[in-house]
C-alpha cells in the first residue's frame, strides 16, 4: 500500500512539475501580446501581518518525551503590485520579507526574502464566476543556525468560486522544493541533506462569512512527500530501527538529530477572522500537522493570533 | 440708513415666507428597523406615475475600491455617470432586470453615462473587486429621497391631496420590500414613521486575512 502511495506521490511530483512549465511557458508566451495592447499596472500591494504563535511540538518529535514547546513572534511583509491584462485576468509581481523570532529556541530565529509572481484568471463576468490561480514563489531562508538556512521554491495551482454571498471554496495543489546546506554525515552510507525535500500538498478551503465582521475558515491538506523531525539521541536507534530515514544528521538546535522521512501527512486548519476597518484585520488561526511515515506517528498544533493590514 | 433697515427686513420676511412655504406641504418620514435603531439609506418616495424625464447629473463615484454612495435614487429616464476616481481600474455590471449593463474595465471617465429607463432595483457590483456592492433604484415619480444616518428624511413640495408613500431599503427582509402607508396632505408638515425588518447582507470579504494563504 505504501509502495503505491510512493509511487503515486513520485508520478504526482513528475506530472506537476510537468504541469507548472507548461503554465509558466504558456503564461510567459499568452501574456506577451496582451501586456502591449491592453495591460495596465494598477494596485500596489502591501500587507503587513504581526503575529504571536505558540507551538506544541516545534520539533515534530514523534516521542512524548521528546517534544519541545515554543512561542514565535513573526512580521511578514508583502510588497508589490498587480499587472491588469483586462476585466478577468490579471498578474501580480510580489516581494517577500519575513523575520520570526523564537522565544526559546533562538537557533530557530530566521530572516526570509522572496519573489512571487502569480496569474490569476476569472472565467467571465459576475460573482459567482469560478477564477483559476498559479503562483511561482522562490524564497530564502537565513536561519540563526545557519546550517538550517534554506532555498525554498514552490508553484500552486488553485481554482476557486463563491458558492453564495456568504460561502466561498477553493481548491489547490502545490508543489514545493527545498534545498538545505551541506550537513554533517552521522550516519555511514546515509545522506545528510535533511533539508534538500520536496513534497506536494492537495488543499481544500472554505470561507465562511459569519457578518459583515466575522469571517471563519477551514482548510484539510493532504501532504505527501518529505518532512523533517527531530529528536533526542537516545531515541535516535528507535528511529532507525522503525522508519525508513532518508536522511540524518546532528541538530544543534534541540540538542539531538534531525532526520528526513518520506510520508504522508494530514494538515487541519481552522481561523476565524476579525475585520476591523476594511483594510485591516485580526486573525486566529489553529493549525494541527498528523504525520505519519512507517510506523511512528508525528503531531504538531500551532495556535497563531494575528494583526493584518492591507493598504 | 432707515432705508437700508426697511430693505433688509422685506428681504428676511421674504426668505422667511419663502421657508415656510417650501416646507408647508411636506412630509417628514422616519425610518427604523425591527430593533427601533435609525435605517440609513432607505428609498422614500410617491407612488405616481409622471412622464420620464432626462436628467445626467447624477453620479455614483469609487472611491478605495468601494460604490458612493451605496443607494441612489432617480427618476425612470435619468442617465447615472459612474466616475472611477480610484487610481486603478473598475468593471463595474449588473444583471438586474430592470437593467442590465457592464462599464468594460476603465479608469477616470466612462465614455457615456447609463440610461436607467426601467422601474425597479438594480444591483451592481465590480467584476474585479467582489466586495463592491451598490443599488440604484429607479421610480416614476420625481418626489423621492433617501434617509439619512439618522434614518430621517423629508419629502417636499406636494401639492394637497391623498398620497401612497413607498418605502424601499436594500437590507429589507423579503416580506417588507416594499412598505407602503397612505397619507393625505394638507398644509403644513406631516409626519410618517416606518419599521423596515432587516435582514443581514453580506459582501465579499474585504479585510486582510492570514498571509499564509493570500489570494494573489
Amino acid at each position: 500500500m505504501k509502495v503505491t502511495f510512493a509511487l503515486i506521490g513520485a508520478r504526482m511530483k513528475k506530472l506537476f512539475s510537468t504541469i507548472t512549465i507548461v503554465l509558466a511557458l504558456y503564461t510567459s508566451i499568452a501574456v506577451q501580446p496582451v501586456v502591449a495592447k491592453e495591460g495596465e499596472w494598477v494596485e500596489w500591494i502591501a500587507d503587513v501581518q504581526l503575529s504571536y504563535a505558540s507551538i506544541d511540538n516545534l520539533n515534530l518529535s514523534a516521542f512524548s518525551d521528546d517534544t519541545h514547546n515554543d512561542e514565535r513572534l513573526a512580521l511578514n511583509g508583502i510588497f508589490g503590485r498587480f499587472y491588469q491584462f483586462n476585466g478577468f485576468t490579471r498578474m501580480s509581481f510580489l516581494l517577500e520579507l519575513d523575520v520570526e523570532k523564537y522565544q526559546e529556541f533562538d537557533l530557530m530565529d530566521n530572516r526570509q526574502l522572496g519573489a512571487s509572481i502569480g496569474v490569476r484568471h476569472k472565467f467571465g463576468l459576475g460573482f459567482y464566476q469560478p477564477y483559476l490561480q498559479f503562483n511561482t514563489n522562490y524564497r530564502h531562508q537565513e536561519v540563526e543556525w545557519d546550517a538550517n538556512s534554506r532555498d525554498i521554491l514552490f508553484t500552486t495551482l488553485e481554482f476557486g468560486q463563491h458558492i453564495n454571498n456568504q460561502l466561498s471554496v477553493a481548491a489547490s495543489i502545490d508543489f514545493t522544493v527545498t534545498s538545505g546546506e551541506e550537513r554533517l554525515v552521522i550516519v555511514p552510507d546515509l545522506s545528510s541533506d535533511v533539508f534538500d525535500q520536496s513534497y506536494i500538498h492537495l488543499s481544500f478551503f472554505v470561507d465562511y462569512i459569519l457578518n459583515q465582521n466575522w469571517l471563519v475558515s477551514a482548510s484539510y491538506a493532504r501532504r505527501q512527500g518529505d518532512f523533517n523531525s527531530s529528536c533526542s539521541e537516545a531515541n535516535v536507534a528507535k528511529v532507525l530501527e522503525v522508519e525508513k530515514v532518508a536522511a540524518i544528521t546532528k541538530d544543534n538546535v534541540f540538542g539531538g538529530c534531525v532526520y528526513k522521512l518520506d510520508g504522508g501527512s494530514n494538515i487541519y486548519s481552522a481561523s476565524l477572522s476579525y475585520s476591523l476597518t476594511s483594510h485591516s484585520g485580526l486573525n486566529f488561526v489553529m493549525e494541527h500537522y498528523q504525520g505519519k511515515a512507517d510506523v511512528l506517528d508525528y503531531h504538531s498544533t500551532t495556535y497563531l493570533l494575528s494583526f493584518n493590514y492591507r493598504y | 440708513m432707515k432705508i437700508f433697515q426697511f430693505t433688509a427686513w422685506c428681504f428676511i420676511s421674504i426668505f422667511l415666507v419663502i421657508s415656510w412655504l417650501s416646507h408647508a406641504n411636506s412630509i417628514k418620514v422616519s425610518v427604523v428597523d425591527d430593533k427601533k435603531q435609525p435605517v440609513e439609506f432607505a428609498v422614500i418616495y410617491i407612488k405616481e406615475t409622471l412622464p420620464k424625464v432626462s436628467d445626467n447629473s447624477v453620479v455614483i463615484d469609487q472611491v478605495d475600491k468601494e460604490f458612493i454612495p451605496y443607494v441612489t435614487v432617480v427618476q425612470r429616464g435619468s442617465a447615472i455617470n459612474f466616475p472611477n476616481n480610484d487610481e486603478i481600474r473598475h468593471q463595474v455590471y449588473s444583471f438586474s432586470k430592470s437593467k442590465q449593463f457592464e462599464l468594460p474595465l476603465y479608469s477616470g471617465n466612462p465614455a457615456s453615462p447609463v440610461v436607467f429607463d426601467h422601474n425597479g432595483v438594480v444591483a451592481m457590483a465590480c467584476n474585479i473587486h467582489d466586495w463592491m456592492k451598490a443599488y440604484v433604484y429607479v421610480v416614476d415619480t420625481n418626489k423621492f429621497t433617501l434617509s439619512n444616518k439618522s434614518g430621517q428624511a423629508v419629502l417636499t413640495n406636494l401639492a394637497k391631496g391623498q398620497y401612497e408613500v413607498v418605502v424601499w431599503h436594500p437590507k429589507a427582509k423579503e416580506s417588507e420590500l416594499l412598505n407602503a402607508q397612505q397619507i393625505n396632505i394638507s398644509d403644513g408638515e406631516h409626519e410618517l414613521f416606518f419599521t423596515v425588518a432587516q435582514k443581514t447582507q453580506f459582501k465579499a470579504w474585504r479585510s486582510p486575512k492570514s498571509t499564509r494563504r493570500r489570494g494573489y
